[in-house]
């Protein structure tokens, strides 16, 4: 359904390109994760396939979606594509509701669509119809996102963008709101988030973001059980885990890169214990879902 | 003696309850960690410890003396606040070493600082090239570090760290966690944790308190009250906890 083929993302004044030689797809009835740390170039990604990119930032690569290529659209291709066939939920619904309009306002004013419809749409997201009534101020963050997933699916979109949709609520509400992300089944959905656990929860395969880089794509439960790439596995053990109560969890020394660094080679070399010589001579490329020179012998190294 | 000993602390503002009745002690180089969701009264209840909110009744008394009743500078080394925004706390205009130097004149009168500054940069893990930059020439978790030496230039004997590692990437709040690790072992301070996240509760306090509408719904040692939870919200809120499900 969604497919990008090497995707650069450049944005003015940085060394390097923010999102660098990224590929990435979405199948029909697929839900994929898009994990990594700020500024790995995450959400940039997920926006370049709205055709949202900052002014200046220069994108080459494609962005296919059902065959049309976002970055080529003119303004009315690009309005029907938002429209009809990808919409986003961000991480902060009380910034994406404008506080002087009823609820009822903004599911109806952007696309015609009557009260019973919309009444219709709070009830497929778990609010009632006099919910329509309410302004923002009256519901809580919980409630609000449910408001804002119902106007993403008011146009009945083909691809849903989810950009760390839980990320300001609180750890129940983030419960209820996957669960319902869960039932609604959009015919795909491309879920954007720093959080491994929760990535896990969700989708059904997962692509590990570093530096603007693809470090390694795997179906979510083989990732998570062996992971091959030394990011991978460094943020997976640095997660805090309450089966492992009392002990630290390792960190990763040092720290992400900025955009003002050029780095040759891996992007990750400066912080794997792994590193090699080799690993700064030239950029590793995807190999069986993994973007790491040593990927195999470290394999092989484990019991 | 208990570093802190907090007990019946109520506030309310209006005919709204934030706090309720709220007790706890830590011990000398104990870690406590207060969980509880938005809304729930644990940052008023911070705001309580350090002082800069009056409770309409209860004491909260660090090493036996009550915050309420010292001076302000006093209060300041007795007790100290890590916030979850490190870029709202520090001065935009100041140098990290400037910052740490303003806190050292206002309490510990010295013809030089320079020497105590280091130190306290090499605690948290920052050299001279972070010494001279301000806050927006720095990382978050470089930023983080920089209010953690801060909070510590005064030596206080309790630090509340109110959802300090929240808006950090896992790898660098991984760092900062071990960070706060060794400091606990190294100096004679004691933390209050407060934050949303169990798991992180889970690997560094000895005792844990869950709040809920003002109230402090369950309390215990961390393992029991993580692994055999008596309160049904406290098994709502480790049943939220998103974990790989394989």
């Amino acid at each position: 359904m969604l497919s990008i083929e090497d995707l650069t993302v450049r944005l003015p004044h940085t060394a390097r390109p923010a999102v660098d030689g990224l590929s990435l797809t979405v199948a029909e009835n697929e839900t994929v994760g898009l994990v990594g740390e700020s500024g790995s170039g995450k959400s940039l990604t997920s926006r370049a396939v709205l055709g949202l990119l900052p002014p200046k930032a220069e994108a080459t690569g494609k962005i296919m979606m059902d065959g049309a290529d976002v970055l080529a659209m003119n303004r009315a291709e690009l309005r029907q594509h938002r429209t009809r066939s990808v919409a986003m939920i961000y991480q902060d619904p009380r910034a994406a509701i404008s506080p002087f309009r009823r609820v009822g306002d903004f599911l109806t004013e952007t696309i015609a669509m009557d009260r019973a419809a919309a009444a219709g749409l709070l009830e497929t997201v778990g609010l009632r119809e006099s919910h329509l009534r309410n302004r923002p101020h009256e519901l809580s963050g919980g409630m609000l996102q449910r408001v804002v997933i119902a106007a993403a699916l008011a146009g009945r979109p083909r691809l849903l963008l989810a950009d760390e949709p839980t990320t300001a609520l609180d750890v129940t509400t983030q419960a209820e709101i996957i669960a319902l992300l869960r039932r609604l089944r959009v015919p795909g959905m491309l879920f954007v988030t720093h959080d491994l656990e929760l990535a896990a929860t969700i989708c059904d395969r997962v692509y590990v973001m570093y530096a603007g880089r693809v470090m390694e794509t795997r179906p979510t439960g083989e990732l998570f059980r062996d992971p091959r790439h030394p990011y991978t596995a460094g943020l997976l053990a640095a997660t805090p885990r309450l089966d492992e109560l009392g002990t630290l969890p390792p960190a990763i020394p040092g720290r992400p890169p900025d955009l003002l660094a050029h780095l040759p080679g891996c992007p990750f070399a400066p912080r794997c214990p792994h590193v090699l010589d080799s690993c700064t001579a030239g950029v590793p490329g995807l190999v069986g879902g993994v973007a790491c020179l040593r990927a195999e012998e470290l394999c092989d190294e484990r019991p | 003696m208990n570093d802190l000993d907090v007990t019946g602390l109520r506030k309310s503002y209006g005919r709204f309850t934030a706090v309720d009745d709220v007790g706890f002690t830590v011990p000398a180089g104990g870690s406590l960690g207060l969980v509880g969701e938005s809304g729930s009264g644990k940052s008023t209840t911070a705001r309580l410890l350090l002082g800069l909110e009056r409770p309409d009744a209860g004491s909260v008394l660090v090493c036996g003396r009550p915050v309420a009743a010292v001076s302000r500078r006093e209060r300041a080394r007795l007790i100290q606040i890590v916030f979850q925004d490190p870029f709202g706390s520090l001065d935009p205009r100041l140098t990290v070493e400037d910052c740490l130097t303003e806190v050292l004149k206002l309490h510990f009168p010295a013809p030089s600082y320079g020497k105590r500054v280091g130190e306290l940069l090499e605690q948290v893990g920052l050299g001279p090239r972070e010494a001279g930059a301000l806050p927006r020439q720095l990382s978050g978790g470089q930023r983080q570090r920089v209010a953690i030496a801060r909070a510590l230039a005064v030596q206080p004997k309790v630090l509340v760290l109110d959802e300090a590692v929240a808006a950090l990437d896992v790898s660098v709040q991984a760092q900062i966690l071990g960070l706060l690790a060794d400091i606990r072992a190294a100096e004679e301070v004691s933390y209050v944790f407060i934050t949303h996240d169990l798991a992180v509760v889970g690997c560094v306090a000895d005792q844990v308190a869950v709040m809920r509408h003002g109230r402090v719904v369950e309390s215990g040692p961390t393992r029991q009250v993580l692994t055999s939870p008596q309160h049904d919200y406290t098994r709502l809120l480790l049943d939220s906890v998103p974990r790989a499900a394989f």
